[in-house]
């Protein structure tokens, strides 16, 4: 048996089901550690309007539900819940102040985020206590910054985010942040920014060639970082003949620091449809990217000894 | 008459199809509507690569239309009598069929896309590997016996009909179409090499060009007088319209459309139609998938079908039906009347109806054209086949390297390219490919084995059906419309997989190459079993890679 086995995820962004997969995986992959590399929160919130003869009514990938009942009401949160959506249940004047008022979504938005970590929570310390797993979960750059107290001071859960933390004989260096987006999400910084955090965790690290640089954001122009190139109202960039611009969106920060230092391993998120790997060096960098609104947890299992990466292998659980 | 009615048809079909399309575009739609339905919050977002005309144009030219000159005359050896125009139509039908179970299973799974990913996950990874393993080696055969079509059959007829005999001859040489075949995988690895939208739009270059010289094949058969084409025929091709169609009269062949003929001759017709979905296989990089896959693959059948449709037909008119038959059979007999230095291929026979070299030359050009853009669609699917079963560690994960500077997976291309460089050695200077003649069976079992998997999709994997797009998961009743498709797709893969070894099809059934085809299956499991093995004694087993993860 190798000396760890790891399993790394990102991306859930508020996927109930993925979330409770990973809590299985646990079980199912073997292993001991499981790690979530940032953006656990939702993006969207699904308005259920409450009516006055007490059923609901709501529209849902693309289809009109009327719930009869709160058994139904109960079955369609779920699959909302499944999608990475959140349920919201108002009366029709409620749902009309929401559309206006952009405060008050956002005071909604946070609530919910925040209901939501406190549930995954606790229902991963329910689930996994005495087990020996630990879940390292730290937030990401559309995280807001209201969930972090609730991921903090647990038996199971560990935020590690902004630290280095020991994982058996290896240290792990994460960091939710990542550098400019054109949404400017809650914690996206600076190069120079992300550059010095980097900087301040890397002279913690002990043994560099047994390190884990857990970053949200991937090393900058790798096969790992590419996405559409959007122009200034978020529209991707057009191509010839009706195609989009691809271009590299990851860090020059975390590329440099990793080229400078070296580590074991490279884990990272952020860019949902460029999974792979890449070799810097002699770090192995991977983006196992997410699948989250089809309800799919995509990973990777890894086998780590010493300071060797044995094996890994892309899941799609 | 019967062209009135072939017409009627058709104008019947296309507008039922219509209506299912644009009722099919209208819940996409509306799903995509639901975006503005939602509350959202400002964080970042993706956007993929390929729209539906780059679907279209990929699963078109994966078809071949090349082949429907071919197939035509081999339906008519095969089956005298068979109304082709009809084939078609029936065809359309059953692709259409096979086509919505392909794209509404494609957008329950968008991301993971292709037959490989839903067998491996409904069914079994060894199944998975198994099938795409047989579909990578069989493509890359056929991408073998593509370049000889090219010059012998493309650009040959073109010199000789200019006079230039001894170029003809020299391009038709074996070795020629050797060295030529590397020539082009090379420069097609290069155009790879620089990501699938500059492919696709060399695809879209080529679709174009092969539009315009359909466009000038079928206008000249429709608006030649039949007369014109027996006057040339009688003059350049040494032999006399008449008699051709007298004589085969005289050996008992029919002159015009025979029902049991059509029923049988519809599976050779369908085969041409084969690869219509093939843009499953590269789901992950379609944008607005639900939308994009539906047109592209619903929008392929109905472009090839009326293609295929308006060949035979034009033909008809152009040529005359009876003349067909009796010319194909004679060819078929070796009858000695026969005396053309040719097969009686339609888009050889079109030289009859116009002696105008840039026409003609236009059309045999378009024709080869479509051979290029056949084996390009092969080889950029054997590189995506290289390319994911490296990423599921299955082959080894160097063969899913990726260059820097282009992002193109530059180790699973290299692969790929030296596979079909043996396959055409093979071709060239061995009989081994004649081994291939079934692959058509193999392609439908693993075609039967996606349709299982789809009939059972939506009840062992609930979670992930219910909350796919609306499109994906309607229902008839209380039945899934994706699992009553895919009954209808096993049944006719079924029926495929037998005419493609029924005697009425290929003769006799040589049991040497039908077991040839499970031996190359059987090739699959022994390397997916070595790899697993590999893994399990390295520590992480390869059976993990979909294993479904209890999401309660």
């Amino acid at each position: 048996m190798p000396k760890l086995r790891i399993f790394y995820t990102s991306d859930l962004h508020g996927s109930e089901r993925c979330y409770r997969k990973l809590i299985n995986a646990a079980r199912v992959y073997k292993t001991n550690v499981l790690v979530v590399g940032g953006d656990l929160t939702g993006k969207r919130i699904v308005p259920i309007i409450r009516q006055a003869d007490k059923t609901y009514k709501m529209r849902f990938l693309g289809e009109d539900f009327l719930l009869k009942n709160e058994s139904e009401l109960e079955k369609a949160k779920k699959q909302i819940k499944s999608v990475g959506y959140y349920a919201h249940i108002a009366d029709e004047s409620e749902i009309r102040i929401l559309r206006e008022d952009d405060k008050k979504l956002q005071e909604t938005f946070a609530e919910t985020m925040k209901e939501t970590i406190t549930n995954w929570v606790k229902f991963a310390e329910e689930k996994l206590k005495g087990s020996g797993v630990k879940v390292y979960m730290m937030p990401g750059n559309d995280d807001d910054y209201s969930i972090d107290p609730l991921l903090e001071g647990h038996d199971v859960i560990v935020n590690p985010n902004e630290k280095v933390v020991t994982v058996n004989d290896h240290e792990m260096l994460s960091l939710g942040y990542a550098n400019m987006t054109p949404w400017q999400c809650p914690r996206d910084i600076s190069e120079e920014e992300l550059g010095s955090k980097i900087e301040a965790l890397t002279s913690k690290i002990g043994r560099m060639d047994r390190a884990v640089f857990n970053t949200h954001v991937p090393p900058y122009k790798t096969t790992i970082d590419l996405a559409p190139e959007l122009d200034e109202k978020f529209r991707p960039k057009a191509a010839g003949g009706g195609g989009v611009v691809m271009g590299n969106v990851g860090s020059t920060a975390v590329r440099k620091a990793i080229e400078e230092y070296q580590p074991l391993l490279g884990l990272h998120g952020h860019i949902h449809d460029s999974k792979g790997m890449c070799q810097i060096g002699r770090t192995l960098c991977l983006n196992p990217g997410s699948e989250y609104v089809d309800g799919i947890l995509r990973g990777v299992i890894l086998d780590i000894d010493g300071s060797q990466v044995r094996d890994y292998l892309f899941t799609s659980g | 008459m019967k062209q009135i009615m072939h017409g009627e048809c058709l104008l019947f079909f296309a507008g039922s199809l219509r209506q299912l399309l644009i009722n099919t575009i209208r819940e996409v739609r509306m799903h995509f509507m639901t975006e503005k339905e939602v509350f959202v919050r400002r964080t970042s977002g993706l956007i993929r690569n390929l729209n539906a005309w780059d679907v279209l144009w990929f699963n078109i030219l994966w078809m071949a239309p090349t082949a429907i000159t071919v197939y035509g005359i081999w339906a008519q050896q095969l089956f005298p009598g068979v109304d082709l125009p009809m084939t078609a139509v029936i065809s359309i039908f059953i692709s259409i069929i096979i086509g919505l179970f392909y794209a509404m299973f494609s957008g329950a799974m968008p991301r993971s896309g292709g037959d490989y990913v839903w067998v491996s996950r409904v069914l079994h990874p060894i199944l998975g590997f198994m099938g795409i393993f047989f579909l990578f080696v069989a493509i890359l055969g056929i991408a073998g016996s593509y370049v000889p079509w090219f010059t012998q059959w493309g650009i040959a007829p073109i010199l000789r009909f200019t006079g230039n005999d001894a170029a003809a001859a020299f391009i038709s040489d074996v070795n020629f179409n050797f060295v030529l075949a590397i020539i082009i995988y090379i420069l097609f690895a290069a155009l790879i090499s620089r990501g699938a939208k500059i492919t696709m739009i060399f695809l879209s270059i080529l679709g174009v060009i092969i539009v315009i010289s359909w466009v000038a094949f079928v206008g000249t058969l429709l608006t030649t007088p039949l007369d014109v084409f027996k006057a040339n025929f009688n003059t350049y091709s040494g032999m006399n319209y008449d008699q051709v169609i007298a004589h085969a009269q005289s050996l008992g062949l029919p002159t015009g459309a025979v029902a049991s003929a059509t029923v049988l001759g519809v599976a050779l017709t369908y085969l041409n139609f084969t690869g219509f979905n093939s843009s499953v296989y590269m789901a992950g990089e379609i944008k607005d998938i639900q939308k994009n896959q539906v047109i592209g693959i619903i929008g392929a059948i109905l472009l090839f079908g009326l293609i295929d449709w308006l060949v035979y037909y034009a033909s008809y008119v152009g040529m005359g039906e009876s003349f067909i038959i009796a010319i194909a059979n004679l060819a078929g007999k070796g009858d000695p009347m026969y005396t053309l230095p040719f097969p009686p291929f339609l888009h050889f026979l079109f030289q009859y109806s116009t002696r105008n070299p840039v026409i003609f030359g236009l059309e045999c050009f378009g024709w080869s054209m479509m051979t290029i853009g056949a084996i390009l669609t092969y080889v950029f699917f054997g590189v995506r086949v290289i390319f994911a079963t490296s990423f599921d560690r299955i082959l080894p994960s160097a063969l899913s390297r990726v260059d820097d500077r282009y992002n193109s997976p530059y180790a699973a291309l290299i692969f790929t390219v030296v596979v079909a460089i043996i396959m055409q050695v093979l071709w060239s200077y061995t009989p081994l490919l004649a081994y291939f003649v079934y692959l058509m069976l193999g392609w439908m079992i693993f075609q039967g084995l996606a349709s299982i998997a789809g009939i059972i999709f939506p009840y062992t994997h609930k979670d992930i059906f219910e909350t796919s797009p609306a499109v994906s998961r309607k229902k008839i009743g209380s039945v899934p419309v994706l699992s009553i498709l895919g009954v209808a797709s096993l049944i006719l893969s079924i029926w495929i997989a037998y005419a493609s070894i029924a005697p009425a099809y290929v003769g006799t059934a040589n049991p040497v190459y039908v077991a040839f085809v499970f031996v190359l299956f059987g090739i699959g499991a022994v390397i997916y079993l070595a790899s697993w093995a590999y893994h399990r004694s390295k520590g992480i087993p390869l059976d993990l890679v979909f294993k479904q993860l209890p999401p309660e």
